[in-house]
């Protein structure tokens, strides 16, 4: 009877602490700030991790491919190339001035990996140039979310590690599917965004490839009496190449006379939605910054010709990494939608553009 | 009647607290969990296909991918008519990994 009073007493006076200690001092937010504190640290870990992997498998890469100065190179890609987005308050040619620094930026880019490795093809050193850029953009993000971790321990606004705690998982898990990425464009392997450049292909085969703007091609095809011009990006290297520009020219070249233009491009799917869906809408279906989806979209309002996009869904993670069997059945449905639409759509004697939109990495 | 009740408090008292240690503790694990179990999704052993296909469309093949090889690839003759054999799809597949079975094999 004495022992269970005792504990009692002890056990009670315990709780009554804790409640005291809980109600009446900042022991909570202390403890809390720790725990968030703690999380972040880790979910960072992570991250770091995946940022090493990541650069040293671009590292032995390069050093496969005989490149010399392999460091030097891939620490200037990892500080260096950012933009700096162009003055929005006065909108006068912002399209203009923002793909002049988009160019720039790139064309500085490409040139010093051409430099530093002078013997090497152009396929292989736009894989080896998206590679360093995942890298690269991989690094930035790691480096942004170490800022603001750093930056709450210091000033310990739990705040913001609790915003960073929560954001953390989904960061670090649309993140991974990047370090695989690294190995699948320098291996050349098509990815769930070559879908467009996949239905280009299916609609020329192996159709000779005319150079129409830097890393962009088209092809001429006949299709039950229309003549169809099949614009992609220059594979099999990883490119995106500038289909606005090359629909520009190609619109030019035929005298603004085109019936009917078809954007066929990779499209992220709601959660729930199967990967590999295929739909159709309007709109040019190309997700860049502004300069080559506006390019396409004034063409069509000249031409008076109706844009038809073509979408195969997949998630975000899916579109960089090797293309899974979904996405491939989704690219013969999207094949089949554009026949349907040239067919249905257009007359015989028309000019029809069909834009395979996306990264061509081993896609020809 | 006292006694009992001043049993039961403690008896209740004391669970709570092993509760909550427990909860510390199994909190505390699941960080280091969170790494591993991370890695492993992410490392799962993915398949890459390459399929080939005659020109005339009356043969198809199937083989592991190799570096160099790319959608629209000649890929050799094919076996049955000599026309060009082209690489018409690249698709990954993830690789089953053998799960452990504890079942008795009965003969």
């Amino acid at each position: 009877m004495q022992v269970g009073g005792d504990w009692n007493t002890i056990l009670t006076a315990l709780l009554w602490l804790v409640f005291m200690l809980y109600m009446l001092s900042d022991l909570p937010q202390k403890t809390q700030f720790m725990r968030y504190e703690k999380g972040v640290a880790v979910r960072l870990g992570v991250l770091e991790g995946l940022v090493k992997e990541s650069i040293s498998k671009v590292k032995s890469y390069l050093v496969k491919l005989g490149v010399s100065s392999v460091d030097t190179l891939v620490n200037s890609t990892l500080e260096n190339y950012f933009a700096i987005e162009p003055v929005s308050i006065e909108p006068t040619d912002i399209i203009k001035r923002l793909d002049h620094i988009i160019t720039v930026n790139e064309d500085k880019f490409k040139g010093d990996l051409r430099k530093a490795m002078p013997n090497i093809g152009r396929h292989m050193l736009n894989n080896i140039a998206v590679s360093l850029a995942v890298t690269s953009a991989l690094y930035t993000v790691y480096k942004i979310l170490r800022h603001y971790y750093l930056l709450g321990k210091k000033y310990e606004n739990w705040i913001l590690l609790m915003q960073l705690y929560i954001a953390l998982p989904q960061i670090v898990r649309e993140l991974l599917p990047y370090v695989r990425a690294v190995e699948t464009f320098a291996k050349g392997i098509p990815i769930g965004d070559s879908a467009g450049p996949m239905v280009a292909f299916k609609l020329v085969g192996l159709s000779p490839r005319i150079d129409i703007e830097e890393d962009t091609v088209y092809s001429v095809v006949e299709l039950e009496g229309r003549k169809v011009y099949v614009i992609k990006a220059k594979g099999p290297g990883a490119t995106v190449g500038k289909p606005g520009k090359a629909v520009a020219k190609i619109a030019e070249m035929l005298s603004y006379n085109i019936s009917r233009i078809i954007t066929v491009d990779a499209a992220l799917k709601l959660e729930g939605e199967p990967t590999g869906l295929v739909a159709e809408g309007s709109g040019a279906a190309i997700g860049d910054v502004g300069p080559e989806k506006i390019e396409i979209e004034r063409v069509a309002v000249r031409c008076g010709a109706p844009l038809d996009a073509v979408i195969v869904k997949m998630s975000n993670e899916e579109a960089i990494k090797p293309m899974v069997k979904e996405i491939v059945e989704g690219v013969e449905k999207a094949y089949q939608m554009v026949l349907e639409i040239i067919r249905n759509r257009t007359k015989p004697g028309d000019n029809v553009v069909v834009v395979g939109i996306g990264n061509t990495v081993g896609v020809y | 009647m006292m006694l009992m009740q001043s049993d039961i408090i403690t008896v209740l008292l004391i669970a709570i607290v092993i509760g909550l240690l427990a909860y510390l503790i199994k909190s505390s694990l699941d960080y280091s969990k969170e790494r591993k179990e991370i890695m492993e999704k992410e490392s799962r052993p993915v398949k890459i296909i390459a399929v080939a296909s005659c020109q005339q469309n009356d043969y198809t093949m199937e083989r592991e991918f190799r570096e160099g090889d790319f959608i629209g690839k000649i890929d050799g003759a094919c076996p049955k008519c000599g026309s060009q054999m082209i690489i018409i799809k690249i698709y990954s597949l993830y690789m089953e990994t053998p799960q452990k079975s504890f079942k008795l094999q009965l003969r």
